[in-house]
C-alpha cells in the first residue's frame, strides 16, 4: 500500500532531472580533468557519489518529513557542535577550517548546515505561523540563523554564511515578512558591512582582495588574483554558439583553466558545448528548481512548503552565484554548481535536500484526506 | 494548500529568472566582445608553445688524417632538487665542501641554506650551484657511488629496523638525496695546446655566453655554431605540427697534419729556448695547393684553460704570431726584389755589379750587413751573399719605382692573404702616393727593411718561387662535414707574379750547398738533398726607437726538393739572445724541420729521385 502510494506521489521529474544533471556532471568532469594524473579518478568517484546520492534521495523520500520536526532542535545542536569542533580542532585545509574527516570522507558541516537550517527555520515558522509577525518573530528566527552564521563566518567561509542568510531571508519572506522590514534589513546590512570593514581580521585578506579585484580588476596581475576569472572568461569566450566540442577545448585540455572540475565547471561546459550547451544546462537546472517549487506549492502545510521552497532557493542561489562568478558578474566564491561540480560532500548534502523535497512530495497527498 | 501567498513565490521566481537572463546576456557578450577575444588570443599564443633551449654539439675539428683536435666532452652542473623531501642539508653541504671547496669558492652556510631551501612548485623547484657547472665525469662518478652507498646504508637500516623508534632513527643516517647533476656538452681540446694558435678557443665555461675566440673557432663560428637555439613545441596534443630542430655544428677537417704540427712545435720550442728568444713561428705549406701543413707559434696557450691565456701568452703581440705579427723581414725579402728584377728584364742572371760596400739612394747611404765591400758579383751571388748594396742597386736603379711596386702588388704584399683564420694582421705598404714616401724607402725595401709583413704574407709570396710562379691561396680548411657529407675546399690560385722560368732561376740561385764559402745557408744543408733557401736577419728597433744590432729578427725561408718543391718552410725567431744572425739561428731550425718532413713524407734522396724517369715533367 505505502509503497504504491509512495511511487505514485514520488516526483519522478525531479529525480530524473537530478540524475541527468549528475550524469552531465560526470561527463564534463571527465573532460575537465584534462588528463591530469592527480585528477584521473575523479569522474569515477563522482559517479559513485551520484549513485550514493540517488540512494540517499530514495531513502529520505521514505521518511515522513513531519517526523523531522521534533528532531530539528537536535539536528541543529549537532551541526552547531560540528561547526564548533571544526573551528577548534578542524583540519586546516586550503587556508580555512571547513572539513571534518568522518570515516575517510571529508565532510563540510557548513554544507549540511543549509539543510538543517531549512528544517529548523521551517519548523519555527510553522510552529509560529499564528504569531504576530513583528520584531520578536523576526529576531527569534534571525537568532537561529545568526548562531550558525557566526561559526561559519569564522571558519572562515563568507560564501557559506551568505547562503545561510539567504535561506533565512527566503523562508521569512515566504512565511509572511512585512515588506517594511526589508528596508530595515538593508539599513542593518549597511551598518554590518561598515563595521566588518572597520574591524581588522573579520574579513580575510584574500576575501577582501577578491572583492577588490572584482570591483576594479588589476590589469597587470594576469597570473595573480584575477587569473582564474580571466581564464574563465577566455574559456567561455572560446566556446562560441556551439562550442569547440567535447574534450576539445584548448583552454581546458591545456589546463589553463584552474579549478575547472569544481568552481569553474560551467566555463568548461560553455567552452566545449558553447552557448547552446550552457543554455541547455541552465534549462536543466531551471527545470529541477521548478519541480522543487512545484512540490512546495502542492504541499499541504506550511512546514512542507517551506522545506521544499528553502531547498529550491538554496540551489537556485548556488547556481546563480556559481554561474555569476564564471561569467564575471560576481566576485569569486567557493559555491559549487549543484550536481555538476565535483565534490562528494556537496553532492551528498544536495541529495539530502532533494530527498527532503521528495519526502514532502510523497507525504503530501497522504495527509490530505485526514485534514 | 500551503499558506504562502502566490505573489511571494512569484517575486522570488522572478528574481532568479532575471538573474538567469543576465547570465545568458553576459555569456553572449563575452563570446562577442572583441577585446575579450583578443585577450583570449594573446594568452593562447603565449601558452600555445613550450620553449625549449637546445645546446647543440659544436662542430668538431679534425686534422687532415682524422685526428680529433677539438670535440666535446660531457660535464655536469650540480644542483639541488627541492622536490626531494627530507633532504640531509648538512651531508649535502659538507660533501660538496669536501669535494670542491679547494677549487671553487664555496661557503658551507650558503650550501646548507640551498640544500634546505623549501620546495615551492611555483618559484623554487631546483637550485643550481652556479660555480659547480663544469664538473667532470670522474668526479660525478665518485659522487654517484657515495650517494648510492648512503642510500644503501639507509635501506639496510630500514629493513632491519624492528621498532618505530629504530625506523625513525634511519633518517639520522647521512644522505645525498636531492643532490643532482645534469649533463651538458662542453668544448674539449684533446691535444691541449697543440695547434692552439690555429684553433683558438671557445669560452665554454660560460654556458650562456659561449663565443669562439681567435683562429678557427672564431673564423668558422657560423659553421661550428653552438649558440643555444630555441625550439617551439606546440602544447596542443592534436596539433603536433612543429618539430624540434637541433642544428648540428659542421665539422672541420684541416690541412694541418697533427704529427707534423707536433714535431714542428717541438722544434720551435727548443729553438726559442736554445736561443733564449722572445718568440718564434714556423709555417710549413704545400706550395702546390696552398695547404698549411703546420703552423707553429711560441708562445702558445692551452684552450682547455683558456682563462689563463693572457698569462700563457704574456708579451705576445698577437694570438697567432704566424699571421698576426708584422715585422721587417730583412734579407728573405731579397727573393722578391730579385724576382721582380728578373721577371721585368731589368736584370738577368748574368748581370754583374761591383759592390763597393756602400750605395747612395735618395740621398742616404746604405751599407752591407758586415760593412764590407763584396766586389764584382753576378745576380745569383748577390742574392746568396745577401748584399744589401747590390739589391738596392737592383731595386732603385734597375727596376725602378713603378715596376717595383707593381711587382709587390702582384706578390700580394700590399694586402692580407685572407687565410681562413681570425686575426690576420696587415701593416700598410709604404709606396709612392702614401705619406713621406721617398726613393730611400724603395732602396731599403729592396733588402727587406722599411716594409712590415706577416710571416704568412712572406711565405705566400715566396711560394710563387716554389710553385712555378703561381701563388695558391693559403688555407687551413681542407674540407667541411655538413650533415655527414664531406665537401672539399678547392685550392685556388690567387696570383701569378712571375713566370715559371724566373721561379726556376731563383730556385737554382738559392740552392743550399755544403760549402764553408756559403756562410749564409750552409747550416741549412741537408746531406743527399737539394733544397733552396734564403736567410734574413733584420735589425729591430729597440725600446728607444733606434735600430739596435743586438736585437734581430732571424728568418729563413726554404723549399724543396728544388726541382719539384713539395713543401716550403718559413722560420722566424724573434730577438734571439746568444746568436743574432739568421744563418746561426734560423737556418738550423729549417734544416731540422726539413729533415723531419723528408722522413715523414717519404721523399727519396737526390740520387734515387733524379735517377727516376722524369715524372709529371717536374724534373729538369
Amino acid at each position: 500500500m505505502i509503497r504504491r502510494e509512495l511511487w505514485r506521489n514520488f516526483d519522478f521529474l525531479l529525480f530524473g532531472s537530478v540524475l541527468l544533471l549528475g550524469i552531465v556532471g560526470v561527463v564534463v568532469i571527465n573532460s575537465a580533468i584534462a588528463g591530469s594524473p592527480s585528477l584521473l579518478e575523479l569522474p569515477e568517484k563522482q559517479a559513485q557519489y551520484l549513485v550514493i546520492g540517488l540512494i540517499v534521495i530514495i531513502i529520505m523520500s521514505l521518511i515522513d518529513y513531519h517526523y523531522l520536526a521534533p528532531l530539528s532542535p537536535v539536528m541543529y545542536l549537532v551541526i552547531l557542535a560540528a561547526l564548533v569542533v571544526i573551528y577548534v580542532f578542524g583540519e586546516t585545509a586550503f587556508g580555512s577550517r571547513r572539513w571534518i574527516v568522518i570515516g575517510g570522507i571529508n565532510v563540510q558541516p557548513s554544507e549540511l548546515a543549509r539543510q538543517v537550517l531549512i528544517l529548523v527555520l521551517a519548523n519555527y515558522f510553522w510552529q509560529a505561523r499564528d504569531d504576530k509577525k513583528g520584531w520578536l518573530w523576526v529576531l527569534k528566527s534571525a537568532a537561529i540563523m545568526g548562531v550558525l552564521v557566526f561559526w561559519v563566518i569564522i571558519e572562515p567561509s563568507l560564501s557559506a554564511s551568505i547562503v545561510l542568510m539567504v535561506i533565512w531571508f527566503a523562508l521569512i519572506w515566504l512565511a509572511g515578512l512585512q515588506p517594511k522590514f526589508i528596508l530595515y534589513f538593508v539599513l542593518i546590512a549597511i551598518v554590518i558591512v561598515a563595521v566588518a570593514l572597520l574591524i581588522p581580521g573579520l574579513i580575510q585578506d584574500y576575501q577582501m582582495q577578491r572583492i577588490i579585484n572584482f570591483i576594479s580588476p588589476d590589469e597587470d596581475a594576469s597570473y595573480g588574483e584575477t587569473y582564474n576569472i580571466e581564464q574563465a572568461l577566455i574559456t567561455i569566450g572560446s566556446g562560441g554558439w556551439f562550442g569547440q566540442g567535447y574534450l576539445q577545448s584548448s583552454q581546458v585540455q591545456l589546463r589553463f583553466q584552474k579549478v575547472r572540475h569544481t568552481d569553474f565547471i560551467f566555463s568548461v561546459v560553455a567552452a566545449e558545448f558553447g552557448l547552446l550547451g550552457a543554455a541547455v544546462l541552465m534549462g536543466l537546472i531551471f527545470f529541477m528548481l521548478w519541480r522543487c517549487f512545484a512540490v512546495a506549492k502542492k504541499a499541504t502545510d506550511l512546514y512542507g512548503a517551506l522545506i521544499a521552497y528553502g531547498i529550491g532557493v538554496v540551489m537556485a542561489f548556488q547556481t546563480v552565484v556559481n554561474i555569476g562568478v564564471n561569467v564575471n558578474l560576481l566576485p569569486v566564491t567557493g559555491l559549487t554548481l549543484p550536481f555538476v561540480s565535483y565534490g562528494g560532500s556537496s553532492m551528498l548534502s544536495l541529495c539530502v535536500g532533494i530527498g527532503l523535497v521528495e519526502s514532502v512530495a510523497v507525504h503530501t497527498q497522504k495527509r490530505q484526506p485526514a485534514a | 494548500m500551503s499558506k504562502i501567498a502566490n505573489s511571494r513565490y512569484q517575486i522570488i521566481s522572478l528574481a532568479f529568472s532575471a538573474a538567469a537572463l543576465f547570465m545568458v546576456i553576459q555569456i553572449i557578450l563575452l563570446q562577442h566582445n572583441p577585446q575579450k577575444i583578443e585577450l583570449s588570443q594573446d594568452l593562447y599564443n603565449l601558452h600555445e608553445y613550450i620553449w625549449i633551449n637546445h645546446e647543440p654539439e659544436r662542430g668538431r675539428i679534425y686534422d687532415r688524417n682524422g685526428f680529433l683536435l677539438a670535440g666535446s666532452k660531457t660535464v655536469y652542473e650540480i644542483g639541488i632538487d627541492l622536490s626531494v623531501e627530507n633532504r640531509d642539508a648538512h651531508t649535502i653541504a659538507s660533501v660538496l665542501m669536501q669535494y670542491f671547496a679547494d677549487e671553487y669558492p664555496l661557503d658551507y652556510q650558503q650550501l646548507y641554506e640551498f640544500a634546505s631551501w623549501p620546495y615551492d612548485a611555483k618559484t623554487a623547484v631546483y637550485i643550481p650551484i652556479v660555480v659547480l657547472n663544469n664538473i667532470p665525469q670522474e668526479t660525478i662518478n665518485e659522487l654517484d657511488v657515495l650517494k648510492d652507498a648512503f642510500q644503501a646504508q639507509r635501506d639496510t637500516a630500514l629493513r632491519s629496523a624492528r621498532t618505530r623508534k629504530a625506523a625513525r632513527e634511519v633518517s639520522s643516517l647521512p644522505s645525498l638525496a636531492g643532490l643532482t647533476w645534469q649533463p651538458r656538452l662542453q668544448r674539449y681540446y684533446p691535444e691541449d695546446q697543440l695547434a692552439s694558435n690555429i684553433i683558438g678557443f671557445t669560452t665554454f665555461m660560460q654556458p650562456d655566453n659561449k663565443v669562439g675566440m681567435f683562429g678557427l673557432e672564431s673564423y668558422y663560428q657560423e659553421k661550428l655554431l653552438t649558440e643555444t637555439t630555441v625550439s617551439y613545441i606546440s602544447r596542443l596534443p592534436y596539433e603536433n605540427k612543429s618539430k624540434t630542430e637541433i642544428p648540428l655544428g659542421q665539422s672541420l677537417v684541416l690541412t694541418i697534419d697533427r704529427n707534423i704540427q707536433e714535431e714542428v712545435e717541438s722544434i720551435l720550442d727548443n729553438a726559442v729556448k736554445k736561443n733564449n728568444a722572445d718568440s718564434g713561428t714556423i709555417i710549413v705549406m704545400n706550395p702546390k695547393n696552398g695547404e698549411v701543413i703546420a703552423m707553429a707559434t711560441n708562445p702558445r696557450m692551452n684552450p682547455n684553460q683558456y682563462w689563463n691565456w693572457g698569462k700563457d701568452m704574456e708579451g705576445a703581440a698577437s694570438f697567432n704570431k704566424a699571421i698576426g705579427d708584422t715585422y721587417e723581414p730583412g734579407s728573405v725579402f731579397k727573393i722578391i726584389t730579385m724576382s721582380i728584377g728578373l721577371e721585368s728584364g731589368a736584370v738577368t742572371p748574368e748581370t754583374t755589379y761591383e759592390d763597393i760596400g756602400v750605395i747612395s739612394v735618395g740621398g742616404r747611404e746604405v751599407y752591407n750587413w758586415n760593412n764590407q765591400a763584396m766586389g764584382l758579383m753576378d745576380m745569383g751571388t748577390c742574392l746568396r751573399k745577401s748584399s744589401n748594396v747590390c739589391l738596392v742597386w737592383v731595386g732603385a736603379e734597375k727596376i725602378k719605382s713603378e715596376i717595383f711596386y707593381k711587382g709587390l702588388h702582384a706578390f700580394g704584399l700590399n694586402r692580407r692573404t685572407n687565410i681562413d683564420l681570425d686575426g690576420e694582421g696587415l701593416y700598410p705598404l709604404k709606396e709612392p702616393g702614401t705619406a713621406d714616401w721617398t726613393l730611400t724607402d724603395l732602396g731599403r725595401q729592396a733588402f727587406g727593411h722599411g716594409i712590415s709583413l706577416t710571416p704568412i704574407q712572406m711565405i705566400t709570396a715566396i711560394s710563387a718561387v716554389a710553385n712555378n710562379g703561381r701563388i695558391m691561396a693559403p688555407h687551413i680548411l681542407k674540407s667541411v662535414v655538413v650533415d655527414g657529407v664531406q665537401y672539399d675546399n678547392i685550392p685556388q690560385m690567387i696570383g701569378n707574379p712571375i713566370s715559371e722560368k724566373t721561379a726556376q732561376i731563383i730556385t737554382d740561385m738559392l740552392i743550399i750547398k755544403e760549402s764553408p764559402a756559403e756562410v749564409e745557408t750552409w747550416n741549412a744543408f741537408i746531406p743527399g738533398y737539394t733544397f733552396s733557401g734564403k736567410t734574413g736577419t733584420a735589425v729591430k728597433v729597440d725600446a728607444n726607437g733606434q735600430y739596435n744590432d743586438s736585437q734581430t729578427s732571424a728568418s729563413f725561408v726554404g723549399w724543396g726538393p728544388s726541382e719539384d718543391p713539395q713543401f716550403i718552410v718559413y722560420v722566424w725567431i724573434e730577438r734571439p739572445q746568444y746568436e743574432t744572425y739568421a744563418s746561426m739561428v734560423a737556418a738550423p731550425v729549417f734544416k731540422e724541420v726539413a729533415e723531419y718532413l723528408i722522413t715523414v713524407m717519404d721523399i727519396p734522396p737526390d740520387e734515387i729521385r733524379l735517377a727516376l724517369p722524369a715524372q709529371n715533367g717536374g724534373a729538369p
